[in-house]
């Protein structure tokens, strides 16, 4: 019953984080070194078919429908020119699409508020990321440190998601 | 590893995307050698941890309080669930489930408000209908809706009760007493509840509470009260649930009618002191011993809220003897039933045979027939007529082992109940 049939196509939307991520991509389309318009292009192309699958489509559910903004986004940061702003752009647009897959609207009063507080952690996270860039000299060793971090995590994670007694909080019964 | 576990955090589809796009990121980063998609990825793969780390311990469960309101057709679902301080009211998500013969008028909404989450949700009732709503599904969820963990609760299903609106003056039908032959006494009780009835000497087992003071004060002896309790008669609501030829769908549907129709009739009868029995026959007969008083009326709605259609039909024959080993023989019997085919016509006859008396209710399929099939108007009329004439052939079939109501407004039992009280009464004077 979350999933309401009837639901108006701003509400199916999520007006506000879908503004933020389109302004995310479309600053960092301004940042192609390819030109304006292939980026430019690609981005819009990406938001209308992820805007429309949500507002048209059958409610998938899980946000499998910010494929299309996720491609976008990939071929976006591949073709930024390595440099501190491309950078800020690419970690802002990040986490603009976690805010839309979120699937908030004006109908989940207070979500949004709660999906701000969540955020604090994945933004400290990429501040700190975009610190250590200012501080490693940029080259093939630090690139090779920074991924090497992210598949630790990618790795520590996927160990806790398949081991979800690790996660699974064992308390005495509340009497 | 237990995954419906209450403790057990799980991860949503959301996740796998995220983790799904900060992959490509990476992979794309270490092909190309460019550090930019690093950044993008931070975040996707940082916000599923943190979720987890926000996830609340505890398995103290939601306490839950609802109700239903609205008059007629119109059924409004409110209430509140009250989370234990661990959860924050606004991550918790509902979901209500509406079963069969409801249908959704204004979608659920939710509304976190102080520490508890406030929800409402309006439906109709396209047809009377007896149905109980499930305890809603209740899940904790992230801000980001990344994580997840089922949500205990502690509350009860909330029954939804609408029945057809002149079942309530059923009760007034004067039944009889059911004895081996049927007979003209009013059935009468001297127990402990009732009216005043008169007083006799105490005997050991007595309630204390029951000693008439005044008398035993006037004498040398102890006396207790002792209280009339009249009942109107007995009556067996006989409830047709086998498979007939009108299909799956409209067997449903119309056995949803018709349970509605059998608790509307038995709460008349008990408010009226009657014994009520219930008796559902698919494949086999489901009985509700005769009973009275608020317990019997739980066991009734209980089981006629289990009660299904079939998945194969019983013999006719079987419901006259199975009948005869849970109810006496001459007690007035409402059968309800669709009549759609020859076996459940012969449950009549068979009923008939065994000794039970039956006055027939049956939900006719015409109003819900499926006549869209049919594009044209004169088509549709035509069929319409079809379907009419072998309803009423069908219903002058049974006519002859007893009398039929063709129940064709489902939201009136006016001709059924007027039927009922001329029919008791001839019965009385002739």
């Amino acid at each position: 019953m979350t999933a309401a049939p009837g639901r108006p196509y701003a509400d199916r939307l999520g007006v506000l984080p879908f503004a933020i991520l389109a302004s995310a991509l479309l600053l960092l389309a301004l940042d192609d070194s390819h030109g304006l318009l292939p980026g430019l292009v690609v981005a819009v192309v990406g938001l209308a078919l992820s805007a429309a699958w949500r507002i048209i489509g059958r409610p998938v559910g899980g946000g499998v429908e910010v494929a299309p903004v996720g491609a976008a986004m990939i071929y976006l940061v591949l073709v930024a020119p390595p440099s501190v702003v491309s950078e800020a752009l690419a970690g802002f647009a990040g986490i603009a699409v976690l805010l839309w897959l979120a699937g908030l609207s004006a109908r989940s009063p207070g979500r949004l508020g709660r999906a701000l507080d969540q955020l604090i952690m994945p933004m400290a996270g990429f501040a700190v990321a975009l610190g250590i860039a200012f501080i490693l000299p940029t080259g093939p060793l630090s690139l090779g440190f920074a991924s090497l971090l992210l598949v630790l995590v990618v790795v520590l994670v996927v160990l806790i998601l398949a081991r979800p007694a690790i996660v699974g909080r064992r308390e005495a019964p509340s009497s | 590893v237990n995954w419906d576990s209450p403790s057990v955090v799980r991860p949503t589809l959301r996740t796998w995307v995220c983790y799904g796009l900060a992959g490509l990121l990476l992979l794309v980063a270490v092909a190309d050698h460019t550090p930019v998609p690093l950044f993008a990825a931070v975040p996707l793969l940082i916000a599923p941890l943190a979720a987890l780390l926000l996830s609340p311990a505890g398995r103290e469960p939601l306490t839950l309080q609802w109700q239903e309101a609205g008059e007629g057709q119109e059924v409004v679902v409110s209430g509140e669930l009250i989370p234990p301080p661990s959860i924050d009211a606004r991550d918790v998500d509902v979901e209500i489930g509406v079963p069969p013969g409801l249908i959704v008028t204004k979608p659920l909404a939710v509304r976190p408000s102080g520490g508890a989450v406030t929800f409402t949700m309006n439906l109709r009732a396209r047809e009377p209908v007896l149905a109980q709503l499930a305890r809603p599904t209740v899940r904790w969820r992230d801000g980001l809706g990344l994580m997840e963990r089922p949500l205990p609760i502690d509350g009860m299903p909330l029954p939804i009760e609408r029945c057809p609106l002149e079942a309530g003056r059923l009760g007034t039908v004067r039944l009889h007493r059911t004895i081996v032959l049927p007979g003209e006494t009013r059935s009468r009780a001297i127990g402990e509840n009732g009216d005043f009835y008169g007083v006799r000497i105490s005997l050991p087992g007595d309630s204390p509470r029951r000693i008439n003071w005044s008398a035993s004060a006037r004498s040398e002896e102890t006396f207790t009260n002792e209280f009339s309790l009249e009942r109107t008669g007995d009556v067996l609501i006989f409830l047709d649930a086998r498979p007939t030829e009108l299909g799956p769908w409209m067997d449903a549907r119309l056995l949803g009618v018709a349970r509605a129709a059998a608790f509307g009739m038995a709460d008349a009868f008990l408010r009226e002191r009657a014994r009520v029995g219930l008796a559902i026959f698919g494949e086999f007969l489901t009985p509700v011993k005769l009973g009275g008083g608020r317990r019997q009326r739980y066991r009734i709605r209980e089981a006629l809220l289990g009660a299904e259609v079939a998945a194969v039909a019983g013999p006719s024959e079987r419901a006259g003897f199975a009948a005869r080993r849970f109810f006496p023989a001459g007690i007035t019997t409402i059968v309800v039933s669709s009549l759609a085919d020859e076996s459940t016509r012969h449950l009549v006859l068979h009923l008939r045979r065994r000794g039970y008396p039956s006055v027939v209710l049956s939900p006719s399929p015409v109003p819900v027939a499926d006549l869209d099939r049919w594009t044209t108007g004169e088509e549709r009329r035509l069929a319409l007529r079809l379907v009419e004439l072998v309803r009423r052939h069908q219903i002058a079939e049974v006519w002859s082992e007893a009398p039929v109501v063709d129940w064709r407004d489902y939201w009136s039992l006016a001709g059924f109940s007027a039927f009922l009280k001329q029919g008791m009464r001839n019965r009385r004077t002739g």
